[in-house]
């Protein structure tokens, strides 16, 4: 199994979710952004953004990192292909990274065999994650 | 509503005709038609695995290229094989 790349996300603060996500509000947005997901999940937005000024130009990330209802982290990507879930944001990454690299393998294998749709996946992955 | 885990692999496999990793090692399902692969999603057992949250079946739903409600129903039997089946090939055509 391939290694993960967690440090392929700016994760400013690491801390466990609270107890209650809806505590979350009352933090100084300037500092983070946190928004508890909506059970549709519509309204999920990343809520760990660094706000320290970046060293050297950096391309978005295709991962985004949310807390949803229940305090978990869950990672996805901007595609909607892969998700990771975790207790912590680097853990949720992990375990994207994990998830990421099982199904890039099962696509690969499976290349001749793909749905069209799918084959279309596997490309945009392959965009957006060069190298796995 | 969070589904237990066991009974969301078990609505895949038993349901709606999902293969388990035959490894079995990893929580991955892929959905076989006409001898094409047309959806592959997983259940993360990376906070506990227990059950699955709304927000993480939202995820499921957007891997397999279906609404929220429509996975739900396929889970609780409100829809039936072949209208998930449906479901999951139109799902193909839209992205």
């Amino acid at each position: 199994m391939a290694t993960t790349a967690p440090d392929r996300l700016p994760i400013a603060k690491t801390s466990r979710p609270p107890s209650d996500p809806t505590a979350l509000q009352a933090h100084d947005q300037q500092d983070y952004v946190a928004s508890p997901s909506s059970p549709t999940g519509s309204e999920a937005r990343p809520i760990f953004l660094s706000h320290q000024a970046p060293t050297r130009p950096t391309l978005p990330s295709p991962i985004s990192v949310i807390v949803d209802t229940s305090g978990q982290f869950v990672a996805e990507d901007t595609i909607g292909a892969v998700y990771g879930v975790g207790a912590s944001p680097q853990e949720a990454v992990a375990d994207f990274y994990r998830a990421l690299d099982r199904r890039l393998a099962f696509l690969r294998a499976n290349r001749t065999q793909l749905h069209p749709g799918l084959l279309q996946e596997l490309g945009a992955l392959e965009r957006l994650f060069p190298g796995r | 509503m969070p589904f237990p885990t066991r009974e969301v692999r078990r609505a895949l496999t038993s349901k709606h005709g999902f293969v388990p990793d035959p490894s079995g090692d990893h929580p991955d399902f892929s959905r076989w038609h006409n001898g094409q692969v047309i959806a592959v999603t997983h259940i993360s057992h990376g906070a506990g695995g227990r059950e699955v949250s709304d927000y993480v079946l939202g995820r499921m739903a957007r891997q397999l290229r279906v609404t929220g409600p429509t996975l739900r129903g396929a889970i609780t039997c409100s829809i039936g094989p072949e209208a998930f089946l449906q479901a999951l090939l139109d799902g193909l055509q839209r992205r």
